[in-house]
């Protein structure tokens, strides 16, 4: 009755397995596998839709009409400049250290696709089979910060002063946002009793009011989550890191060809992830909005759908906005979003205790 | 409101005079005061909406993009008056001949030398029998076209004169003269300065 399609893909590895008499483990590795391929395909088809749409959204905001001669409607534009990055000769400075700058978008990505593995994609269908973990949440704030790591990599690595300024502007950046963030998302843990994160889903399940984005005390909270995963993911009321009219592009000056379409796609799939555990957090996440999922993937869709909402916003955001200064920024950061989120927190805590 | 417009002058610290200017209007010293605090973020964030109002109005908005050469807004658009486009050699409407007289005052005086005429005859029968033009090597500084005793010279304002070979960049008397007839009506290079300098003057410069 509920789609339990992630089951039947793991029943089928295990029939295949025990078919061809392939011992145990295997099956995990197998469901791993299909989760890899899974999220390596999402994170292609999603970097490629939200950089198509960030561009339509930015041209019609501006009355224009963004990219219309590739393809209908200008569809296949994302597409062919991809093919021209992968093309394009990578070029690496050359007192730059090798390694690091190499290291700089691998780790980028990698941590942005690690976030991918604890995302509750249906019911009981996560990436792995044992990564439904009960510390989901934490996994997904710890991972996120290695994305730093890859940012000082690229910035240090590159052996420019725009890169380094770029790169130690990135980490105050994402070191000051993270505790809004992280306490915006205690909020909802102190609201759900749990860290993992397919348990809060299931606390949401029963429709559209369930979502804990309509608790009168969430409501704070979700609006420092949407501030501070904007600002997580370095757009633009806080693209510090890359202000071009400063540092040129900020930590990717240096890089070119595919190794800078990696730091695209970092970006927009860390916009993505974002996305997703703000579906997760206050849109109830795979829960269809009607109430009970009755059809086969149809968890999936939600949680697309509701993801892109995130995504949305953040274009729009970021097509409105002009960039905040570094001390502007963190001074919003450190006197505004701070104290909030642990006025938030006590709120939140105060309420559910007494109410 | 307006009271609340005065509290923009908040400090949180002792005030620091300018040190550059000395004397300066020092603004009403208040304190921070937690309401106040929670109005300016209040402030801030109605600004912010109201942006985000406008930025969405926009998006919904008639599009004003014209998508030129695969489709035009406005059809057989000409730029204004005293546009300098495409060449024209013009052609008399009595005698069906063109009005130039051959005295290569505009190829001497063109500044990159794009002009070359063969002329022919004596007199009054004196005529081009070949004009060439080269629009590459042409700046389009307009001497030829004041230079010129019979008014025969021109540029029209044709804009869509792009070509795919450097050959074709180099006009011929034919096709001088097509450009002339059609857009006789258009454009007379007296009357054309005229306009231009009565629009100039209109302008108060």
């Amino acid at each position: 009755m509920i789609a339990d399609w992630a089951e039947r893909i793991r029943a089928f590895s295990e029939g295949l397995c025990t078919r061809f008499g392939i011992p145990g483990l295997l099956v995990d590795v197998l469901a791993w596998i299909f989760g890899a391929i899974f999220v390596l395909l999402l994170i292609t088809v999603v970097a490629l839709a939200a950089i198509y749409l960030e561009r339509k959204v930015s041209g019609y905001i501006q009355s224009r009409l963004g990219p219309m001669r590739v393809g209908p409607i200008g569809l296949f534009q994302t597409p062919m400049d991809a093919l021209k990055l992968l093309e394009k000769e990578d070029i690496v400075p050359r007192d730059a250290d090798r390694f690091l700058h190499l290291l700089g978008p691998v780790l980028l990505v990698s941590a942005t696709v690690m976030m991918f593995a604890v995302i509750p994609w249906d019911v009981r269908a996560n990436v792995g089979r044992w990564l439904d973990w009960e510390i989901g949440l934490l996994y997904l704030v710890a991972v996120s910060g290695i994305g730093m790591l890859g940012i000082v990599c690229g910035g240090w690595g590159s052996n420019n002063k725009w890169s380094l300024l770029g790169a130690l502007r990135g980490v105050a950046q994402l070191i000051s946002y993270e505790i809004p963030l992280v306490l915006a998302a205690m909020c909802v843990v102190l609201q759900a009793e749990t860290l993992s994160l397919s348990q809060m889903v299931e606390q949401q399940q029963a429709g559209i009011w369930a979502w804990f984005l309509w608790r009168p005390w969430l409501m704070l909270p979700a609006i420092l989550l949407l501030i501070a995963g904007i600002a997580e993911v370095n757009r633009t009321p806080f693209d510090i890191p890359e202000a071009e009219s400063e540092l040129v592009a900020g930590f990717h000056t240096e890089y070119s060809g595919m190794k800078f379409g990696l730091f695209f796609l970092a970006e927009y799939t860390h916009l993505f992830v974002v996305g997703l555990l703000f579906a997760v957090l206050f849109l109830g996440g795979w829960a269809s909005p009607l109430g009970g999922s009755n059809l086969p993937f149809e968890g999936l869709v939600w949680l697309n759908l509701k993801a892109w909402i995130f995504v949305l916003i953040a274009m729009w955001v970021r097509w409105t906005l002009p960039r905040l200064r570094v001390d502007q920024l963190m001074a919003m950061c450190w006197k505004l979003l701070i104290p909030a989120s642990f006025a938030a927190l006590v709120i939140v805590g105060v309420v559910l205790m007494y109410a | 409101m307006r009271e609340m417009r005065e509290t923009r002058g908040f400090v949180l610290g002792p005030y620091n005079p300018s040190p550059t200017t000395g004397l300066v209007d020092v603004p009403p010293r208040r304190r921070l005061t937690v309401w106040n605090a929670l109005w300016l973020i209040a402030e801030g964030a109605w600004t912010i909406l109201v942006g985000h109002w406008v930025t969405l109005r926009n998006f919904w908005r008639k599009k004003v993009t014209d998508q030129y050469p695969h489709r035009q807004a406005r059809r057989n658009w000409l730029p204004g008056p005293g546009y300098r486009g495409d060449f024209a050699l013009i052609t008399d409407w009595k005698t069906w001949e063109l009005r130039c007289i051959a005295c290569l005052q505009c190829q001497n005086v063109c500044p990159s030398g794009c002009i070359h005429i063969t002329p022919e005859g004596r007199g009054r029968e004196r005529h081009p029998v070949e004009f060439y033009i080269d629009a590459g090597l042409c700046q389009y500084c307009w001497l030829c076209v004041e230079v010129c005793p019979a008014s025969a010279i021109t540029m029209t304002p044709d804009y869509e004169t792009a070509v795919d070979t450097p050959r074709k960049l180099i006009r011929d008397i034919d096709y001088l003269r097509t450009r002339g007839l059609e857009f006789d009506d258009v454009q007379r290079p007296l009357e054309a300065q005229q306009t231009a300098e009565a629009e100039h003057e209109d302008k108060g410069e």
